[in-house]
């Protein structure tokens, strides 16, 4: 690798690391998890380095890499890497600073709703609301047609409500039990 | 609370972004790529292979490699790409070889002087891309052309894109200087030139791509819904009938059934009683088509229809 692909390396690590790191760290419980994610994505971008797209594509393109890095993580299938100790480090220290942290009053059900739903429903919805990605956007990361994007996302959409408004009538009930009871 | 508001509050923090020690990595990987495993990355099921479709796939290396992640081309741009919602990536690998048998360049496009355009016509739609672009740069033209097979409403048309400068999400910025020859599209009703004008003013540098039919059987890369106006099933009432009904409704069409995509999964086969929600023309003669368990609300259907012209 020449003096060139260093250069487009850099940038391309400067231009988005912060987007990639946040989507793996969103999407990880532990330190360990996070920088072994991290250091096997960009490795593969680095090695990859000409198939990467230009501007915001690659942005898009190592989201696609990173969630499969993921996929095989959870499945146990990718080694712990040397790599990053001092990233590591960082991650284990880190705190979230309050104004990036979440809002503790997260409404009654909600967590419990959105961790009833499948997968594959969980992922198109975080990456419209977390990355703020497009139907168009989200395609190229998950690798499917336009059209079978915006379909998954509807019915994810659908999913979810139908679970939040379970989990409003569930939370109704419990209350008025609660008050009959007292 | 609505559904994005509840997601965007399960939001768990992003992390401490560009670090030292993050930077500190970035060297490490390109010192030392080898100590990381990278293997499991970059393998791909075939699921997920046969569907790194958004647009034109196109993998103009047809390793392994270059197949892996969802692509789109360089130079290609974003508008294009949210144009072309289906494609294979497969087929496009051919034009990275050089046709041997391809004729003359002056015999793959007709470039013919129009007053104040350059009017192009394709005559050998299967040319080297190489081909045309010689021809064109001949012509003092600095674009390239590549014939994609299309679905039916899309054969004769051309998408642009600028080579640079194009910001993603926005419309090609010269869309007066390229245009299709005829502008109501290709109908099966007429047939026309696969061509395009380019002004002769226009001095900027452009992909063009020029959609031509799908052999039977071709992986189409830019369709869309196959029941627009001038695709197949256009005004057919097939939405919401099983699966039975609709491969029969398509084979008075002349019309067979590719694959199923069942909530974005594709699958070869799906039972004959899962219903028919929607489809496209994934190659020639043939469409894919998304099933469900369950049919979708009459309302929606009839909205659909309404809006294609059909109601």
């Amino acid at each position: 690798m020449g003096a060139a692909e260093r250069r487009r390396f850099e940038e391309l690590y400067t231009e988005h690391y912060g987007a990639v790191s946040a989507y793996v760290h969103r999407r990880t419980d532990h330190p360990d998890d996070t920088a072994d994610v991290l250091a096997e994505t960009f490795t593969t971008a680095w090695r990859r380095l000409g198939d990467v797209p230009p501007g915001d594509q690659a942005r898009l393109w190592l989201y696609g890499v990173a969630r499969r890095v993921l996929a095989n993580h959870r499945r146990g299938e990718s080694r712990r890497t040397a790599l990053a100790q001092r990233l590591r480090d960082e991650l284990a220290a880190w705190q979230a600073p309050p104004a990036q942290a979440p809002p503790d009053e997260v409404p009654h059900g909600v967590r419990e709703a959105f961790a009833r739903l499948a997968d594959a429903d969980r992922e198109v919805l975080t990456l419209v609301v977390w990355e703020e990605l497009g139907t168009a956007e989200i395609a190229t990361v998950l690798g499917c047609s336009r059209m079978a994007a915006r379909q998954r996302l509807h019915r994810a959409r659908k999913r979810f409500a139908a679970e939040l408004k379970a989990a409003r009538r569930h939370g109704a009930a419990a209350t008025t039990l609660a008050k009959e009871n007292a | 609370m609505n559904v994005e508001d509840a997601i965007s509050r399960l939001a768990p923090a992003p992390g401490p972004g560009l670090t030292p020690g993050a930077r500190a990595m970035m060297e490490e990987i390109m010192q030392n790529a080898s100590a990381a495993s990278i293997e499991s990355a970059a393998s791909i099921t075939s699921a997920e292979s046969a569907r790194s479709a958004a647009g034109i796939a196109s993998t103009e290396r047809a390793g392994r490699a270059g197949r892996a992640v969802p692509v789109v081309p360089r130079r290609r741009r974003w508008r294009l790409v949210v144009g072309i919602p289906v494609a294979a990536a497969v087929a496009a690998a051919a034009w990275a070889v050089p046709n041997l048998l391809t004729t003359a360049p002056a015999a793959a496009l007709d470039i013919k002087d129009d007053g104040g355009f350059w009017v192009i016509e394709v005559n050998d739609l299967y040319a080297n891309p190489k081909v045309y672009e010689t021809q064109l740069r001949n012509a003092g033209l600095n674009v390239r052309l590549r014939l994609v097979p299309a679905a039916p409403s899309r054969v004769g048309g051309v998408a642009p894109t600028a080579a640079e400068g194009q910001q993603p999400g926005t419309r090609y910025p010269y869309e007066d200087k390229v245009q299709t020859l005829d502008p109501d599209g290709c109908t099966e009703q007429r047939t026309c030139h696969i061509g395009l004008k380019i002004a002769k003013d226009f001095t900027g540098d452009a992909d063009l791509l020029l959609g031509r039919a799908a052999k039977p059987g071709e992986p189409i890369q830019w369709g869309g819904p196959f029941d627009t106006r001038g695709e197949p099933m256009h005004c057919v009432p097939y939405r919401n009938k099983h699966v039975s009904e609709v491969r029969a409704e398509m084979g008075r069409r002349g019309l067979t059934i590719d694959a199923f995509d069942v909530d974005g999964k594709i699958e070869r086969s799906v039972p004959d009683s899962m219903y028919v929600t929607g489809g496209y023309m994934s190659k020639g003669g043939m469409a894919t088509l998304f099933v469900d368990d369950e049919p979708e609300p009459e309302e929606k259907v009839a909205l659909a229809a309404k809006k294609l012209g059909c109601a």
